[in-house]
């Protein structure tokens, strides 16, 4: 090798050496304040806008520093690769539905409710989503939701139909939609429902959980002392599922394409006039506003079925993980988020970003009184008296998947015996259940 | 002695910079994925050691054996149509064609999509609807609308197609570049031997483009085994599983339902069949060559 | 006699632009519709395609551009591709002389080796290799977070090392020996005899090592921490995700990331020149 090679070669090593350490110190930049908390937001680039208007209230009032990181795909298995490496923030504000796997992961510190300033002034049902199975809390919620139904209002008062309240009233307004031409361009380019039916993540379940309550039904039922069992094979099921067979394969009147839609295709089909009834969560009023429009859109309550209303709720819960380095500091931040302050800031968009607070948890704060909406009234009513949460089993999301398959198989096959497959779905459900250790025998 | 380390002096300074880099970033991480398939991975406690457990999980897991069928047929289809396909179009690109570049680099555009942009694109051209495009061709030859994605008995089909629209193009390039290399003198001898086009391509080119043909076929084996963002990104393993791989079962196992440890052990599993599939092709490739 | 020949000869030019239009309709078109849905005021229904923009609009650009601020995911990913490529290629280069020109004991092993990297699926790896990027054994440092971290390990690869192999393997015995003949050392012998005569290898290396670079995703992801060091993949994944923002800017990011890997495509034509004059067919 030529001279001139190996002296660059020799230089290599150390030359490496320097410019990682030095990158290393650039990016670690001013980690190292006083008093700061890190906090981990499953929220967009525009929810974070509304959390950092949050975060400079508190650091007004306290004197805290907060460290946001925010992250929307692919959060859980940030947190996870976090909780492997030893990198665990020192609050975490995720989805309600997340509490479960947080639990079975074993990375969160348990919640002391009297320890909690203002604690008292949330909502029972609110607190209900930070339960662990062991019965002990192990999150503080922030914010609250509850989905809502949205219909072409144009569509409808074009077709002179009222407002849909029952499941034949859906039925009904879905096959006017399919076949009446709402948009009167002469072709035959609308549908009824928009199913996110698709097997990824579970949507098929997380979508049919809505109609499985109206119907009576449960996808697992508690039987007390933290067990559960199967509840798909049970006729309310069996009523719910049949339903939106008929749906689907009969009357067709569920957008095309609907048995692989993720939620993105689904608000897609709606947005475009593709489909004109969507049940989906109060998240979507402002996109909704926007496009198709606030004089062609309505939000209503979803419908009630053979069992009666209801629909999926849910929320926001902060949790702690054990591994944080300021717990204290994380306390404070979440008794200002869950104080009537740090609630009326999350629900109000500042400048260019979103509510990270839907439903405020605070019973002190009137929701249609800080958007100055009165639709708003509404989700709230409807989170109070309709909304359920996905069953406290440990980790809700295996079980999600599990039967999200089953449902998207029956519903794309369009199954001649549902009453069979359903018996083979609650098969895998109890199969699932027992390996969480939380079948009743 | 000193002639098996001089043997080894100058391949190791050319090769030391590649397997440093592999060392760290990639011979560690394996060696450390391998150890994790033999626990239980946990989060906030240490990790539970069980041994072969997790592997036997692996074997008996019915559903990884049916994806693993639709692993297998997915490979063996994409790599053989591509191949020929490729081998076409390159064959198309000589003579006139090349001057015609608004066609060489439109041919070349689905090989620089991602997945996901790949995902985004063949789910409209997919679209289930009546008019949707593929079912506007289809009505032209008579045939009915069909469901593509959406249609458990096809869907696997389909993702094939998508598959090689992107294949395709991305082979091509290789084999454009094989034939660059052949040696024109070649060419010329079997003109002046009276060589007609076909007797050209069946002894000069193709023996010429052995290389190439050997690695677009290791690689789309390697690639095809452990497909995974393109399938994700489209039907996430659905419709009532019929597309389902190996990947994006071991993903909802293992990353869904953090179960790293038996995520692991099926990728080991697949590992090893890779590399058994790659040796056996390159031993019967140095036995036909011999 | 003249008749017959001009007859065949339109109806070859014929048929050759018709594949040519073939080729361009299932190539480009669905890139083309994809793209217009990305200049488009209203939203697209599922599986609706145009060709033409409908209320054409700059505007889901502007937001990309300015609100999203797609020019820092942008400047990620080039400062990464510019020195990720550099470094890729020669490496490989050099890896690739020593399996392709020089025998000795184990070079089939380091070759299994080196290719067996390819097998294991990216996704698996994700975890142990981040907590190696976490700290380094040997260094003790910490590339997570870094340009550093969203570069080193990409400059190994596979592919290019294999494909450069192949490709050495084929160059004649004699020239390496004449020059050897003539006194040159090993690095002379590989920077001028091998490489000027796998050139389009090399181009081709190096247009795919690009793309491959352009569209990571699972690294960058694992590495960064904080959306300012995101690259134009991760930025995708998370655009795509965000339910709040127009469908359709999604597919301006989308275009903007794909411009890059076209000019390289264009500027890499000369390596493919000699491989498309080559004359093979004579038409």
């Amino acid at each position: 090798m030529k001279p001139c090679d190996r002296f660059a070669f020799s230089l290599i090593r150390p030359l490496f050496g320097t410019v990682v350490a030095v990158s290393a110190v650039l990016a670690s930049g001013a980690a190292c304040a006083q008093d700061s908390i890190q906090v981990w937001t499953r929220s967009s680039a525009e929810g974070r806008k509304t959390y950092e208007s949050i975060a400079k209230a508190f650091t007004a009032k306290t004197g805290i520093k907060v460290e946001y990181f925010n992250a929307w795909t692919d959060f859980e298995q940030r947190i996870a690769r976090a909780a492997i490496g030893g990198d665990l923030p020192d609050l975490i504000i995720n989805d309600s539905g997340a509490t479960g796997q947080f639990v079975q992961m074993g990375m969160l510190e348990a919640v002391d409710r009297q320890a909690v300033a203002g604690g008292q002034d949330l909502q029972e049902r609110a607190w209900a989503t930070a339960k662990g199975y062991d019965g002990k809390y192990y999150g503080v919620p922030t914010s609250a939701q509850a989905m809502v139904m949205y219909v072409r209002k144009d569509w409808r008062t074009k077709l002179q139909l009222p407002v849909p309240q029952t499941w034949d009233d859906l039925e009904a307004l879905a096959k006017a939609f399919t076949h009446g031409d709402p948009d009167g361009d002469g072709k035959a380019n609308t549908y009824g429902l928009v199913f996110p039916g698709s097997a990824q993540r579970g949507y098929a379940a997380w979508y049919m959980s809505s109609f499985m309550w109206q119907a009576g039904a449960e996808f697992v039922r508690p039987v007390g002392g933290g067990l559960f069992k199967g509840g798909m094979d049970e006729p309310a099921a069996l009523a719910a599922v049949s339903w939106m067979r008929k749906m689907q394969c009969e009357l067709k009147v569920t957008q095309p394409g609907a048995m692989n839609a993720p939620t993105q295709e689904a608000n897609k089909a709606f947005i475009s006039g593709q489909a004109g009834i969507y049940i989906s969560g109060p998240y979507h009023i402002a996109l909704f506003d926007r496009e198709p429009g606030r004089d062609k859109v309505e939000a209503i309550p979803a419908p009630s079925g053979p069992g009666g209303r209801g629909v999926l709720g849910g929320g926001e819960l902060a949790y702690f993980p054990k591994a944080a380095k300021n717990k204290a500091g994380a306390l404070k931040f979440v008794e200002f988020l869950i104080s009537p302050e740090g609630q009326t800031l999350g629900m109000k968009a500042s400048a260019g970003g979103i509510a990270v607070v839907r439903l405020p948890v605070n019973r002190k704060v009137d929701p249609a009184q800080v958007n100055n909406d009165e639709r708003w009234k509404m989700v709230a009513q409807e989170y109070e008296k309709n909304a359920h949460t996905m069953p406290a089993i440990p980790n809700w999301t295996r079980m999600q998947q599990v039967i999200g398959e089953g449902l998207n198989a029956i519903l794309s096959r369009c199954s001649k015996d549902v009453a069979a497959d359903l018996k083979k779905l609650n098969v895998h459900v109890n199969q699932e259940l027992s390996a969480q250790r939380v079948l009743a025998k | 002695m000193m002639r098996t380390l001089r043997q080894w002096l100058v391949p190791a300074l050319f090769l030391a910079p590649a397997l440093l880099v592999f060392t760290w970033f990639k011979f560690i991480p394996m060696a450390l994925g391998l150890r994790m398939s033999f626990y239980k991975v946990n989060f906030g406690a240490p990790n539970e050691w069980i041994g072969l457990e997790n592997f036997s999980r692996v074997l008996e897991d019915e559903a990884l054996g049916a994806a693993a069928w639709n692993t297998f047929l997915y490979v063996s289809c994409t790599v053989s149509l591509s191949v020929v396909l490729a081998l076409l179009l390159a064959l198309s690109m000589q003579g006139v064609t090349r001057h015609i570049r608004i066609i060489r680099t439109a041919l070349f555009l689905p090989a620089i999509t991602s997945a996901a942009v790949l995902a985004e694109v063949w789910r409209i051209l997919y679209a289930p609807t009546p008019d949707g495009i593929m079912n506007s061709i289809a009505a032209l030859f008579g045939i009915t609308a069909q469901g593509y994605l959406n249609d458990p008995d096809w869907a696997l089909q389909w993702l094939m197609l998508m598959h090689l629209w992107k294949s395709v193009p991305y082979d091509m390039v290789i084999f454009v570049a094989g034939m660059a290399t052949i040696n024109q003198e070649l060419y010329e001898a079997a003109r002046v031997d009276g060589a007609t086009a076909w007797q050209r391509l069946r002894f000069v080119t193709i023996p010429g483009l052995t290389h190439a043909i050997t690695i677009v076929i290791v690689l789309g084996m390697i690639r095809g085994f452990r497909v995974f963002a393109e399938i994700q990104a489209t039907t996430g393993g659905g419709p009532a599983g019929a597309t389902e791989v190996i990947m994006t079962r071991i993903y909802k196992l293992g990353f869904v339902q953090f179960d790293y440890g038996y995520a692991s052990a099926a990728s080991v599993v697949l590992f090893v069949f890779t590399a058994l599939c790659t040796m056996l092709y390159l031993q019967c490739r140095k036995r036909l060559e011999a | 006699m003249h008749d017959c020949f001009s007859w065949s000869k339109w109806s070859a030019a014929i048929a050759r632009w018709c594949f040519y239009a073939l080729l361009l309709v299932v190539f480009v078109g669905p890139f083309w519709a994809f793209a217009m849905t990305a200049f488009s005021g209203v939203t697209l229904q599922p599986g609706e395609l145009v060709f033409w923009p409908k209320s054409p609009t700059l505007a889901n650009f502007h937001y990309a551009w300015f609100k999203t601020r797609v020019w820092r995911f942008l400047l990620n990913s080039m400062l990464i591709v510019t020195f990720g490529l550099i470094l890729q290629v020669s490496i490989s280069a050099l890896a690739a002389y020593a399996l392709a020109r020089k025998k000795f004991v184990g070079s089939a092993l380091v070759s299994m080796l080196i290719l067996s990297t390819m097998m294991l699926p990216e996704e698996v790896i994700a975890i142990p290799l981040y907590l190696v990027l976490g700290n380094i054994p040997l260094f003790k440092v910490s590339l997570l977070n870094t340009h550093l971290g969203m570069i080193l390990p990409l400059i190994g690869w596979a592919f290019s090392i294999f494909m450069l192999t192949e490709f050495m393997k084929k160059v004649p015995l004699e020239l390496e020996e004449a020059a050897r003949m003539d006194g040159a050392s090993e690095w002379q012998i590989f920077w001028m005899v091998i490489l000027p005569l796998i050139k389009p290898a090399l181009g081709t290396v190096t247009v795919f090592g690009f793309i491959m670079i352009w569209d990571q995703y699972l690294l960058p992801l694992i590495v960064a921490n904080r959306e300012d060091l995101y690259t134009l993949p991760v930025a995708l994944a998370s655009v795509r995700a965000d339910e709040a923002l127009p469908p359709a800017v999604f597919v301006a990011i989308t275009l903007i990331a794909m411009l890059p890997s076209i000019l390289i495509y264009l500027a890499m034509q000369k390596a493919f020149n000699r491989g498309l004059l080559a004359g093979a067919v004579k038409g």
